[in-house]
């Protein structure tokens, strides 16, 4: 905790970038339709892109969403 | 000049012959339905049409091109596929912009917006991933005719969709008549009926028919006979054994309907055989079979 | 048509997110990498206070320790993922059908995404360097340039590699999964050979080692002209033999 206190200017863009990154990849969930969404519910993917920190995104991006609404996989 | 000729183009899989000796004649200016039950290998026949299979014997020549030697002639085809899938992150307007651009058209602005009004989808602003089967198929029309090619090929343009979209889809294709050569797969024989000018029919892979419609009607048409007499019972024993029936079923009470190999000969024999007798003519009537009927009769017995 | 269809790629990149992965992936670990080298030492004391273990001070080398180990494997899975699927989505998707049937020469399709994919890759690269090397500045002032810079223009001989195997392994599956299985299985096949020492000065594999070698010492150009130059052979061998067998490919 002190650690963070006492370099906090140096963490903070790395968190920043993080952060803005999440919400992108939130808003995107948000907009999509359901039957875009691939393997989880939308909730689950929230709770994915959250905890898994700068990976959480990224996983959404690649694997969160159907190439087509038709498609099966 | 025809738009396409294909010479024992023929494209296995494995041991499974989806397209054999195919010999196709499609003249300039002709809308062609093509028609065949499913499996039949319409679908093939297109994919080899347009480069996308290769095939394993024959040749095509589309536009006088052969078509193996350069893909040059694709710019001159506009094509719509079975099951037309596009960028669906693309809203309708982004994507035709995209194919204006790859086919070279220069100004395309006006075009698209027509062809977005010609398909209906110029209120859309969504992106394609959000559109229902028949909306891509009618996207797809666009995308096919964009460009303004000579040749078009349709794989079944009407498949997904509802009675309207097909009337003016078939109206649109109709519209063409004379200035564009029009191929479309389909297995719906309406279709073929109200707009086509000719017509190739597959079975098993195999061209079992190449021919107009009007062609057609006047050889496979015109030997059915419907007749009503006073002993039909009678009449059918004596008919059965003449080698000029091909067939006959008996319809309601009196009546009979025939198949017969030569109408002319029949239309004189007849008679004979019923004054020999002794059997009262009621009605005689000349069938004109619908398209289904010969359809029918070409996919069941072969040509 | 190359640009047309470059341009296509890239309305794709930002309508699909695959933009925001690359570009937050790459500007992330840029900046954490001289952050973790200047404060781990530290956070790790801070942590175990009882035990006192001995970490040796950070030096501004560690910054691009930590850059090229984050290149090399969080980056590096990253890219490949999204570069993956280029041509076998498309393929399996059927849009790869509709735009051949067009009459667009199938090898200069494939070329754009590669060359799209190498020239964003870069700038992505650029940036991140940058960024990495003002950290580190920031951090370490006694940080060289040169040998920063240098060992960041291996890697990207490297990535060009990568880039021409992920293409490559995209044109001859027909989906994702086949083609992440023809990649990996190169990719783990050139690692094996890379244990025997007479292919090893050949092979594209030895460049990451190469780079760590110049981080711990000095830049020497002298000997990494070999490993150079027969991994741009092999690179320019995947991209044509891909884009020829797609070429001739049923779709
Ligand atoms: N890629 C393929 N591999 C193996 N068999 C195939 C392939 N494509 C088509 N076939 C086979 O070739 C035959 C003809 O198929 P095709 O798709 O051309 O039929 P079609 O006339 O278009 O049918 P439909 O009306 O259902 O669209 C079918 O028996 C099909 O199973
Ligand atoms: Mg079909």
């Amino acid at each position: 905790m002190e650690f963070i206190v006492k370099y906090w200017a140096y963490l903070l863009p790395v968190l920043i970038i993080q952060v803005v990154f999440q919400i992108i990849a939130l808003v995107d969930l948000a907009r999509r339709p359901r039957e875009e969404i691939r393997g989880l519910s939308k909730p689950l993917w929230v709770v994915i892109i959250i905890i898994f920190e700068i990976l959480g995104p990224v996983i959404y991006f690649i694997f969160g969403k159907k190439y087509d609404a038709g498609d099966k996989n | 000049m025809l738009a396409i000729k294909t010479e024992g183009l023929s494209k296995y899989f494995n041991n499974k012959k989806a397209v054999e000796d195919l010999n196709l004649q499609v003249p300039e200016g002709v809308i062609f339905g093509y028609l065949g039950p499913n499996g039949a290998g319409k679908t093939t026949t297109i994919r080899l049409l347009l480069s996308l299979a290769k095939p394993t014997k024959g040749r095509a020549y589309i536009l006088g091109e052969n078509i193996s030697k350069s893909r040059n002639y694709l710019k001159k085809i506009g094509f719509l596929p079975e099951v037309p899938s596009f960028y669906n992150f693309f809203t309708a307007k982004e994507f035709l912009n995209f194919i204006s651009d790859i086919s070279g058209m220069v100004k395309p602005n006006k075009k698209i917006e027509e062809m977005l009004q010609l398909v209906e989808l110029n209120k859309e602003k969504k992106r394609i991933g959000t559109y229902s089967r028949g909306m891509k198929q009618r996207l797809g029309i666009a995308q096919a005719i964009l460009s303004d090619p000579p040749l078009l090929i349709l794989d079944e343009p009407t498949s997904a969709l509802d009675p309207e979209g097909r009337k003016e889809t078939l109206d649109l294709i109709a519209s063409f008549k004379g200035q564009k050569t029009v191929f479309f797969s389909t297995h719906i024989l309406g279709d073929v009926e109200k707009i086509c000018d000719m017509v190739g029919i597959i079975k098993e892979g195999r061209l079992v028919l190449n021919d107009s419609i009007e062609n057609l009607k006047k050889s496979h048409s015109k030997r059915t006979l419907f007749i009503e007499v006073d002993k039909p019972k009678k009449l059918m024993e004596t008919l059965q054994y003449l080698n000029w029936v091909e067939e006959m079923s008996p319809v309601n009470k009196n009546g009979i309907i025939l198949q017969v190999k030569d109408l002319q000969f029949a239309q004189k024999s007849l008679p004979e055989i019923l004054s020999k007798e002794n059997i009262l003519l009621n009605k005689w009537e000349l069938k004109e079979p619908t398209l289904e009927d010969i359809f029918l009769e070409v996919v069941h017995n072969g040509n | 048509m190359v640009t047309k269809l470059m341009k296509k790629e890239w309305n794709e990149y930002l309508k699909t997110g695959k933009f925001y992965i690359l570009l937050f992936v790459f500007i992330f670990f840029a900046i954490l990498s001289p952050i973790t080298a200047k404060f781990m030492p530290e956070f790790i004391k801070s942590l175990s206070q009882e035990i006192t273990i001995t970490v040796p001070p950070p030096t501004w080398r560690d910054s691009f320790v930590q850059f090229s180990k984050n290149l090399n494997q969080i980056v590096f899975i990253v890219i490949v993922l999204v570069f993956l699927g280029s041509v076998a989505e498309e393929k399996n998707h059927g849009t790869a059908s509709l735009v051949a049937a067009k009459g667009i020469d199938r090898r200069k399709w494939v070329f754009s995404k590669f060359l799209f994919q190498i020239l964003f890759s870069l700038a992505m690269l650029t940036i991140a360097f940058f960024l990495c090397f003002y950290y580190a500045k920031l951090l370490f002032p006694e940080t060289q340039f040169y040998l920063a810079f240098s060992s960041t223009v291996l890697f990207a001989v490297y990535l060009f590699f990568i880039l021409t195997l992920t293409i490559f392994s995209s044109s001859i599956g027909n989906s994702m999964l086949q083609s992440a299985g023809i990649f990996f299985a190169i990719f783990i096949i050139l690692n094996i050979l890379n244990i025997i020492p007479q292919v090893n000065p050949y092979n594209p594999m030895t460049l990451p080692s190469i780079e760590n070698q110049w981080i711990a010492s000095k830049v020497a150009w002298g000997n990494t002209i070999k490993p150079i130059i027969s991994t741009v052979l092999l690179s320019l061998i995947l991209i044509f033999s891909g884009a020829a067998y797609f070429h001739k490919q049923e779709l």
